[in-house]
């Protein structure tokens, strides 16, 4: 197996007493697409930015290609590509000052594939900063992470000022570069169906823990909703073994709609035969998914 | 290396224009040196020197030298250099060239004429116009500015650091600096260093993470919590929240001015009082063009909410803003009159027309700031240099009728007092004209940032 990319050990993080992140463990290998979801404040960011060490732990470690996050190394850094959420571009730097500037930095820059990148996306290089347009600055700070060809990808929030044309053909064409077999890209976003396109693994952040770390195509398979509909009043309890991410029950009280994780087709088998109901199963999107654990 | 000299490449070129204006100063230095080294005579040498060649290279420095402490801080950004390879130290390296190549640009002039003094074999020239004594001066200086800068720009307290910048270059002019005092200036750029690189964050500066300028920042909050708490009416509320402070912050500042200058005065020789009041205004013209600034674009949040057009908010934001500058200046001209017309009543009239004239220098400065609706363009560059110009011209007609006793001398008081009260008034109109097509997408605060 791989040398993990990303390895995240019982990570915890507070501010001032408040704990924003706590028990995260993980890792990332090549070949990962990783998207992040959760609420706004369940600490997306906090983990993003402190996996790469922009803010010490306050319990735990983060390991990236194999090195401590605090004390990573030049050559770690220069496998290394991040868009923050808001970008920190130089406002009186135009776009091509911007690249040239930051491809100073590294051994290997780039800059045919920001040029043909920069083409394609409609960034205009020649303006300053400053008059840039949101999407526009988000594409010009992508293209900076961009140009190292980095082994790891962060990206906190990229389409978020894209509009959805825009959307649809960056990400494609971001992930057609970021993602081979020898990388791993990590991003979060609030637009779910963009994730459930591009990952295939995804980490679900509620309240500072994380909810699910694994497959996309296992979330899915995992959690269903169940219509169960009986000719009698339901218990109060239905009896799964696991308790439901959520539960909706009709006026009658006689019809309930169940999202479960984790349910056995046997198990449901054998509670509509306890309940003497009928139970419909139905697989969830990713959106859907994502809802029903935050109702 | 070669993100360190595209660092150093940075600080010549990050301006809007400024480029063009290195490229200006870089021309008449290369000029200068050239034509003084070409000539075997020492006193065109001086004048070449004194004439193009440094002036040139004060063109090409000044930029660097004012904006160099800001522009560190904010490409120390977390998100622009943390993930870099050897970020740190790449800009460590190429600020400290930077400084070396501003000091050895003020020291190339200086060079090339005590070159011509020495193969000439003439007069030996004084030790303030060694190659050297500019080397490390210029250095010396710059080290400063950038420091308090980068130390300013951390806090909302900017506005009172600011008089420093312009009065530390009299205090190191006049003060002569001992080597000891050059020694420790060096030893704080390396402590300097040393904290850089260890540092784990350094942020942006502070007006543009949610501070200062920011639509979130206590300065929009306060005047609100005020207003709902029955503490303030709607007129004081919006006063407070146009000026950023309560009017009162701005006579502070004022008399924090006249202490400088006040300071400033016990350093300067007796004869050149008079020269307090221009050095007053000359401190004030920075806190004052921040403030017009911020009232222009403080102004966009009424346009809705007050109700008003563009014309009459324009009205507002004068009547507020123009209120506060002169209040600033005043209250620091009215403490020096003060303590300066005791004991030199027969200079009463003077220094009051001095003061008065540096007034609506101040006002001028208010117009011309909240004239600038959009980013800077040619033309404001040149009507700012131009009002710059003007102002030092009068310093030096001032200071050098200062020292007569016989009212003629008045006269070039009562031009200077008239063009600028000419200029106030053409600059409000400018700025009225500007406001009347503001677009308010372009004219807001700077967008807040990560902290």
């Amino acid at each position: 197996m791989s040398e993990a990319t990303v390895s995240i050990r019982d990570l915890g993080k507070s501010f001032g007493g408040r704990a924003v992140l706590s028990h995260i463990s993980s890792e990332v290998r090549p070949g990962d697409v990783v998207g992040v979801i959760g609420k706004n404040g369940a600490g997306k960011t906090t983990l993003l930015e402190t996996v790469l060490g922009f803010s010490p732990p306050s319990s735990g470690s983060a390991r990236i290609f194999g090195e401590d996050c605090l004390g990573m190394s030049a050559a770690v850094k220069a496998r290394i590509g991040f868009v923050p959420q808001q970008d920190e571009l130089l406002p009186t730097l135009n776009g091509r000052a911007q690249l040239s500037l930051t491809g100073s930095f590294y051994r290997h820059w780039d800059k045919a594939l920001l040029e043909r990148l920069a083409r394609e996306w409609e960034v205009p290089l020649d303006r300053r900063a400053s008059t840039l347009s949101g999407g526009e600055r988000q594409k010009l700070s992508t293209l900076l992470a961009l140009g190292n060809r980095p082994d790891l990808l962060v990206l906190d929030e990229p389409v978020a000022s894209l509009d959805p044309l825009a959307r649809r053909r960056f990400l494609q064409q971001l992930l057609e570069i970021a993602s081979d077999s020898s990388r791993a890209v990590i991003f979060s976003s609030h637009i779910v169906s963009d994730l459930e396109r591009v990952a295939n693994r995804i980490w679900i952040v509620r309240e500072g823990q994380l909810l699910w770390d694994g497959e996309t195509d296992a979330l899915k398979q995992s959690v269903r909703r169940l219509h169960v509909r009986a000719h009698h009043a339901l218990p109060a309890s239905l009896g799964f073994s696991r308790a439901p991410l959520s539960e909706r029950r009709g006026p009658d009280g006689r019809t309930a709609t169940v999202t479960v994780r984790d349910c056995s087709e046997q198990e449901v088998h054998a509670t509509a035969a306890r309940l003497q109901a009928d139970i419909e199963s139905e697989g969830l999107g990713l959106e859907d998914i994502f809802l029903e654990i935050h109702a | 290396m070669k993100a360190v000299l595209r660092i150093v490449l940075g600080y010549f070129s990050m301006l809007p224009l400024q480029r063009w204006v290195s490229g200006a100063g870089a021309a008449m230095l290369a000029i200068g040196v050239l034509l003084t080294l070409d000539t075997g005579d020492t006193e065109t040498a001086i004048k070449m020197t004194f004439a193009i060649a440094l002036p040139g290279a004060t063109l090409t420095a000044l930029m660097p030298l004012a904006a160099g402490g800001i522009a560190l801080r904010f490409v120390s950004s977390r998100s622009l250099l943390h993930l870099r390879p050897h970020g740190r130290i790449c800009v460590l390296l190429g600020s400290t060239l930077a400084i070396a190549l501003l000091a050895a640009l003020m020291a190339l002039p200086i060079m090339a004429m005590h070159h011509v003094f020495v193969v000439g074999g003439m007069r030996r020239l004084p030790e303030s116009l060694h190659p050297a004594t500019w080397f490390l001066g210029t250095a010396v200086y710059t080290v400063v500015i950038w420091l308090t800068v980068f130390t300013l720009t951390a806090s909302r307290f900017t506005l009172f650091g600011t008089p420093l910048l312009v009065l530390a270059p009299v205090v190191f002019i006049r003060a002569h600096p001992p080597a000891w005092i050059i020694a420790a200036i060096l030893s704080a750029w390396l402590i300097f260093s040393l904290w850089y690189w260890r540092v784990r964050r350094i942020n942006r500066p502070h007006w543009t993470s949610g501070g200062l300028a920011s639509d979130f920042g206590n300065f929009t909050i306060r005047p609100l919590e005020r207003l709902a708490s029955g503490r303030a009416g709607k007129s004081a509320a919006t006063t407070h929240y146009l000026l950023g402070a309560p009017f009162l912050t701005y006579l502070a500042i004022g008399a924090f001015l006249a202490l400088l200058a006040l300071v400033m005065w016990r350093l300067m020789p007796p004869q050149n009082v008079i020269g307090v009041n221009p050095l007053t205004s000359l401190t004030a013209v920075p806190i004052i063009g921040v403030l017009g600034w911020l009232v222009l674009r403080r102004a966009r949040c009424l346009w809705l909410r007050a109700g008003l057009n563009r014309g009459a908010l324009f009205r507002m934001a004068e009547g507020t803003g123009l209120a506060a500058a002169l209040g600033t200046y005043c209250i620091a001209a009215l403490i020096l009159l003060a303590f300066a017309i005791p004991g030199r009543q027969q200079m009463v009239l003077k220094m009051t027309l001095y003061a008065g004239t540096f007034g609506l220098l101040t006002a001028c400065v208010f117009y011309f700031s909240i004239s600038l609706t959009r980013s800077w363009n040619a033309e404001d560059l040149a009507l700012g240099i131009g009002i710059f110009a003007l102002n030092i011209a009068a310093i030096i007609a001032c200071n050098s009728t200062g020292r007569a006793t016989f009212s003629p001398v008045l006269v070039p008081a009562w031009i200077a007092a008239g063009i600028f009260a000419l200029l106030a008034l053409l600059l409000r109109w400018h700025a009225m004209r500007r406001w009347r097509a503001l677009d308010w997408r372009v004219a807001k605060l700077p967008r807040a940032s990560q902290p």
